[in-house]
This record gives structure tokens, C-alpha cells and sequence, in this order.
């Protein structure tokens, strides 16, 4: 089954129509880039698919599942099994890095804490935060927030992760380091991802497949090879740019 | 003036939706009993200082006002008593309604909106986990809880002072005082202002997450939910208060 189907998906706030006609297959373990100008709806679409906003038309089906209308506990059976991480990581600033990742296991799992604890510390040091467990969000750096926030997008062992903006706002080592990450991440757990992106340099490493938004639509669709040789004046114009700021 | 209204209505329907939302989160288990506990104490504990404080400024402040009118009647002997049933029924609630909805209220209502505006919240519902029984029904139910609690608080400070007030001008034992003070004093003048604390404490909590829950703005939004919070909370206190004054009385006419 499909893991992420969307049909015909439209989304406005007020007069300003942001998402317009979409139609997306994502297949099983498939990495797919969405590229866009800024205000394109790219991070609208990812907030589309895990019900944090309503679309208002079309349908998303996560496995076969359409998630419009369903009431919370429903929705929240499907967002179980999905990992989303923020733009700006959205650590719950009051807790220590630790209880960030056991926060959605102790909700969600009746094992003993110590076990939750256990698997938040190997899922942090997995990542590269072995020595911080006790620190508080706003003690770490910006690429190590990125970091637990990727440690507690996969705490539930999603089958489908979620990336808004994973490399903005950070220097191009530690960008290249998150980007390997989603690389490693792809290869080792076989998952199903959607990168919202900027950054081409990231795409290349980590996506199978890249889209292209502009004013709402899918301008362009494919790999990334392919879509860079496209002859679309706008796609062009748009990767001959983003090349110049990936170099 | 219209476009007022239509807010003003749109403000309560809001309200009223998430009033229904809390109320089904907080009835459906699991229960988050450690975050309940963990608000209880910071409800509680951190407002206790505050509402000592202001209880006892109003027992001093009732012992010394009253003292003169009621030697100049002569009847100077009820100053124990109307100090203890001023402090039971009327000041030590809406003193303490006051004073935690400021105190609480816009600590509430900048949490949750500091949460909202970094997308902490979004974070919560994206792990499958339900904002409004984590955030907001611990918070409501911590604030029902415990301001009754604070409330016997504020009356133990405001009838000790009063008596340290009254003793300062007369001397007067602490027994004799108390023996005075609480002699007409009846199970049934306890219970409709312990209610009322119940009712003080929903509204504070309910409006202070409710404000939280719709801040938007960034930092100025997080400073506007603050002020709100407070503002309206300790609003909708008085006027629960007036209310609940004139419901009580019609229901127990000799309260």
C-alpha cells in the first residue's frame, strides 16, 4: 500500500491560495525532496499530512488511511507512526534532552521509564549527543537541537519521517552532517521521507526523487538529475540559483 | 461596535469549543497524573507566599478599619467575629481569586503561549499526544484544586493577623479570640465559599490556557497572552463572584 497518497489537495489562507491541485505518490522507503521558493506551501503540505492543519479540498491517504475528518484519537493512532521534525527542532524548552525523547514513549508504551530512558540515550548517542542527556534545549547549539529533534521524531520508530527545513539555519559542516544523517537514516531503518528543502546540496545526498513547487503547483517532478536538465524557464531559473548557493 | 459584538461572541463560542474539548480530554484515559502534580506545586506552593501575604494585609487592614466604627457602637466584642466571617466568606476567596490569577494566570497563559509560538505544541500533537489533557486539563484541574487550599491559607494569615492587630490596640488571648470569632460560625458558612474557590480556580485556569492556546505573534503575542490572561481572569472572577453572591443567597437565604 501507497504510504503517502495525496489527490488533488487545495489549501488558501484568505485570499492567498497556497497549495493548489497537488497530486503525490511517495513509495515504500522513498526519500523525496520538495524544493520551493519561500511561501511556496512546503512546509504547509508537511503540516497537511500530519493533520496539524485541514486541507480545504482534496485528500491525503497515509497507507490507504484518508486522515480528513477523523476524529483525534484516530488521527493520533496514524501520527504514531509518523516523525516529524521542525524547522526550528520545537523542543519542549522546560524538559532536558532526555526527557524530550522519552516524552512521546512514556505516552504511547507501558514499558518500565528505565527502558524509555535506555532507548532515548541510545537513539541520542546514535546521533552524535552522547554526553548531553541532562542538558536543557536551550543550553545546545542550533545543528544539536536539530539533532534531539530527530532523536524524538524517531522515538516512536515511525515508518514514515517528516523533515521541515532540516539544514536551514545552519553552517555548511553541520548541514552536511544532518543531511548525512537522513542519508543514514534512510539506509539503515528503510524509511519513507519527505524533506522539505532549500538546500540542493543536502537533496543530492539524501533524495530518490525531488519536486518542485512554485505558486502552489508541482512545477517539476522526478530525479533530481532529471529535473536539472530540465528546459521549464522557471525550473532552470530556480536550479541554476539554488547550484549557485549549494557551491 | 458591531464588529465588537461579533467578537465578543466569537471569543465565547471559541471558548465554550474548548471548554467541550478539555472537558472529553480530561474524562479520557490515560490520566497525566505526574504533570497534575508537578502543576499542583507550582500552582500551590509558589502562590502560597503571595496569598499568605495578602490574606494577612487584609486582616490587619479589616482589624484596624472595623475597630473604631465598633467602639464608637459599642459593640467592639463582634470584631472577632466579623473579622473570621469576613475572611470566611468574601475576602479570603476573592482575595486569593485575585491574587493567583495574577500570579498564576499570566504564568499559565506566557507558558502555553511561549509553547504555541515555537511550535511546541504542534511538536506535542505531531507525537500523537493531546495538548489539551497535558497542558490544559492538568493546569485547570491544579487551579480547582488548590485555590480552596490557598484560600484556608489566606483566612488562617487574615484571622491571625487580624487577631495581632486587634491584641497590638487590646490585648486579647488568641483563645478568646477564636471562641469569639468562630462561636456562629457553621459547617454550611464553609462550603458555599469553597465552591465558589473551585469555581474561581476553573475560570482562571480555563481562560489563562485557553488565551495560551490561541496566542499567535511571536513574543509580542506571548506579552499580549499574559496580560489577557490576568486581565480577564480576574475579570470573570469578580463577576462570578457577584453571581454566585446572589445565587447563593437565593438558594441559602440566611448565608
Amino acid at each position: 500500500m501507497t504510504p503517502i497518497q495525496i489527490i488533488d489537495l487545495q489549501k488558501s489562507f484568505g485570499q492567498q491560495k497556497v497549495l493548489d491541485g497537488i497530486r503525490l505518490d511517495v513509495a515504500e522507503n522513498e526519500t523525496l525532496a520538495v524544493l520551493g521558493r519561500s511561501g511556496t506551501g512546503k512546509s504547509v503540505l508537511l503540516k497537511l499530512l500530519i493533520g496539524l492543519q485541514t486541507a480545504d479540498s482534496g485528500s491525503i491517504c497515509i497507507r490507504g488511511k484518508a486522515i480528513a475528518n477523523l476524529p483525534v484519537l484516530e488521527l493520533n493512532e496514524i501520527r504514531k507512526h509518523i516523525g516529524f521534525l521542525f524547522q526550528q527542532s520545537a523542543l519542549y524548552d522546560s524538559l532536558t534532552l532526555e526527557q524530550n525523547v522519552v516524552f512521546p514513549m512514556t505516552r504511547h508504551s507501558r514499558a518500565p521509564e528505565k527502558e524509555h530512558v535506555e532507548r532515548a540515550r541510545e537513539l541520542l548517542s546514535s546521533l552524535g549527543m552522547s554526553k548531553e542527556f541532562g542538558k536543557l534545549p536551550s543550553q545546545i547549539s542550533g545543528g544539536m537541537q536539530k539533532r534531539v529533534g530527530l532523536a524524538r521524531a524517531l522515538a516512536l520508530d515511525p515508518e514514515i519521517l517528516l523533515f521541515d527545513e532540516p539544514t536551514s539555519g545552519l553552517d555548511p559542516i553541520t548541514a552536511s552532517e544532518i543531511s548525512n544523517l537522513i542519508l543514514d537514516l534512510k539506509k539503515t531503518r528503510r524509511m519513507t521521507g519527505i524533506v522539505v528543502t532549500h538546500d540542493l546540496r543536502g537533496a543530492r545526498i539524501f533524495a530518490d526523487r525531488v519536486v518542485l513547487l512554485e505558486k502552489g503547483k508541482i512545477v517539476a517532478d522526478g530525479k533530481l538529475s532529471d529535473v536539472q536538465r530540465s528546459q521549464e524557464p522557471f525550473v532552470r531559473e530556480f536550479m541554476q540559483d539554488a547550484n549557485q548557493v549549494a557551491l | 461596535m458591531l464588529d465588537l459584538i461579533k467578537a465578543a461572541l466569537a471569543w465565547f463560542g471559541e471558548l465554550a469549543l474548548f471548554c467541550a474539548r478539555l472537558v472529553k480530554a480530561a474524562v479520557t484515559p490515560p490520566y497525566e497524573w505526574r504533570e497534575f502534580l508537578r502543576q499542583c506545586d507550582a500552582i500551590g506552593a509558589e502562590s502560597l507566599p503571595l496569598v499568605a501575604l495578602a490574606g494577612a494585609a487584609t486582616g490587619v487592614v479589616l482589624s484596624l478599619e472595623t475597630r473604631d466604627t465598633l467602639v464608637h457602637f459599642g459593640a467592639k466584642s463582634f470584631l472577632p467575629a466579623i473579622i473570621v466571617f469576613s475572611m470566611i466568606k468574601e475576602s479570603g476567596p476573592i482575595i486569593t481569586g485575585l491574587v493567583v490569577s495574577g500570579r498564576a494566570g499570566a504564568g499559565i497563559g506566557a507558558q502555553i503561549g511561549s509553547m504555541k509560538v515555537t511550535e511546541q505544541i504542534d511538536a506535542m500533537e505531531a507525537s500523537a499526544v493531546d495538548p489539551y489533557k497535558y497542558l490544559a486539563a492538568t493546569r485547570v484541574l491544579a487551579c480547582m484544586l488548590m485555590l480552596p487550599l490557598l484560600t484556608i491559607a489566606a483566612n488562617f494569615f487574615g484571622i491571625l493577623m487580624g487577631w495581632i492587630a486587634n491584641t497590638l490596640a487590646e490585648p486579647i488571648s488568641l483563645r478568646l479570640f477564636l471562641n469569639a470569632g468562630f462561636k456562629e460560625v457553621a459547617f454550611s458558612d464553609y462550603l458555599p465559599p469553597i465552591v465558589k474557590t473551585c469555581i474561581f480556580g476553573a475560570i482562571i485556569g480555563l481562560i489563562a490556557c485557553f488565551q495560551g492556546m490561541r496566542t499567535s505573534g511571536g513574543t509580542e503575542g506571548v506579552g499580549r497572552t499574559a496580560t489577557s490572561s490576568v486581565v480577564l481572569s480576574s475579570l470573570f472572577v469578580i463577576l462570578a463572584d457577584v453571581a454566585i453572591v446572589r445565587l447563593t443567597s437565593a438558594i441559602w437565604p440566611n448565608f
